[in-house]
C-alpha cells in the first residue's frame, strides 16, 4: 500500500531533481496506478513518498480507456470550450490587470 | 492549467503513421509503449508503463491458467510493444541514451502447480530474471545465473538495491545522491551498488 512515509520511487526522485522539463513532467507513469484491488489499494513504490506530493511523478490514469490521446480529465468539455472558455480567459486577464494595477499603486505609495 | 501546452501533444498518437501504430500494436500496452517513445522524444526523463490489466490482458499473477495466459494473452502484446519500442528508439538514435527495463517485483515458483487448470506458478522472491536494453547496456549479455531448478541465485546475485542503483546510475545519479525529506533530513536514494559490468 502507498504510504507517505515510504521512500520515494525512482520517478519521485527524478521529479524531485528535475521538476517539469520542456513543458512536461520529468517523470510520467502510464496508463494506470499499479494495483489488483482497485482505487484506495494502490501498491507501494509509485509516488514520491516522504518527499511530498509536489514531487510525485505524473500518474496518467486513463481509467480503463486506451492511451493514445489525452484522458478526458485533461481536455476541455463541450460546456467550457469555445466562446465560453474565451470569456473565462478574458475575465481572468481583467482580474489580473486590476491586481497588477493595485500592486503598482501600493508600491508607489 | 487553463490551456494544455502544445508539448502535451506527446500523449496523442493520432499523427503517427498507421504502419508505426501497427508495429506497436493497437492494444493497450502497445499504445502505451508508443506514447512512451513520444514522451522520451519530448524530453521526459523517466516513463513508467504499468502492465495494463484490461478485459483482454489479465495480470501476470499467474496462480492459475499460467501457460495458456502467457502464450495467448500476456507475452504476445508484451513482445510486440517492447520489440517495437526498442526498434523505434534505435531507428531514432535514442536507444544509446535510453535505458529500457522490463521487470516485475518478484518471480514465480520454479515448480509448476499442476492442480489449477492451465497450471499455476505462485509468488517466488528468491530469484527471477529481468531485462535491460539500451542506455549503454551491452547487448546479448546474460548476467548472473540461478541454480539448476531456477530456485536460488548461483553466480553474481543482484540484490534489488543493486538493481535500483543500476537504474539510478544510468539516469546519472551516483551513490552519493541525497534527497531531503519534509523535515529537512537527508536520505540516500539507494543503498546498493550499480552493476557496472552490464555497461559497455
Amino acid at each position: 500500500m502507498l504510504d507517505r512515509r515510504d521512500p520515494p520511487s525512482i520517478g519521485g526522485v527524478v521529479q524531485y531533481f528535475e521538476g517539469d522539463r520542456s513543458g512536461l513532467p520529468a517523470a510520467v507513469q502510464l496508463s494506470m496506478w499499479i494495483t489488483q484491488d482497485g482505487p484506495g489499494n494502490e501498491w507501494a513504490g509509485q509516488h514520491a513518498g516522504f518527499l511530498g506530493s509536489r514531487h510525485d511523478p505524473l500518474i496518467m490514469d486513463f481509467k480503463g480507456a486506451q492511451p493514445g490521446s489525452l484522458p478526458q480529465d485533461y481536455v476541455l468539455g463541450k460546456e467550457s470550450a469555445g466562446a465560453r472558455f474565451e470569456h473565462r480567459v478574458e475575465l481572468r486577464s481583467r482580474f489580473s490587470g486590476r491586481l497588477l494595477a493595485a500592486q503598482r499603486l501600493l508600491n508607489s505609495s | 492549467m487553463l490551456r494544455a501546452p502544445p508539448e502535451w501533444r506527446a500523449f496523442c498518437i493520432d499523427n503517427e503513421p498507421p504502419a508505426m501504430r501497427d508495429r506497436y500494436g493497437d492494444h493497450h500496452f502497445g499504445r502505451s509503449c508508443l506514447v512512451a517513445r513520444r514522451l522520451v522524444e519530448a524530453g521526459v526523463r523517466l516513463v513508467t508503463v504499468a502492465w495494463p490489466i484490461t478485459t483482454t490482458t489479465p495480470h501476470f499473477d499467474t496462480h492459475a491458467n499460467h501457460f495458456p495466459d502467457m502464450k495467448d494473452k500476456l507475452l504476445p502484446p508484451m513482445d510486440q510493444g517492447v520489440s517495437a519500442l526498442l526498434e523505434d528508439l534505435h531507428d531514432r538514435g535514442l536507444l544509446d541514451e535510453t535505458l529500457v527495463v522490463c521487470t516485475g517485483e518478484f518471480g514465480r515458483t520454479p515448480v509448476v502447480d499442476s492442480k489449477p487448470k492451465g497450471g499455476g506458478r505462485h509468488h517466488w522472491g528468491a530469484v527471477y530474471s529481468t531485462l535491460l536494453a539500451g542506455g549503454g547496456v551491452r547487448g546479448g549479455l546474460v548476467y548472473g545465473s540461478s541454480d539448476k531448478t531456477g530456485a536460488r541465485p548461483e553466480e553474481d546475485p543482484v540484490h534489488v538495491s543493486d538493481f535500483v542503483a543500476t537504474i539510478y546510475h544510468a539516469l546519472g545519479y551516483g551513490r552519493d545522491t541525497r534527497v531531503v525529506d519534509l523535515a529537512g533530513r537527508p536520505h540516500s536514494i539507494a543503498q546498493g551498488h550499480p552493476v557496472m559490468r552490464v555497461f559497455g
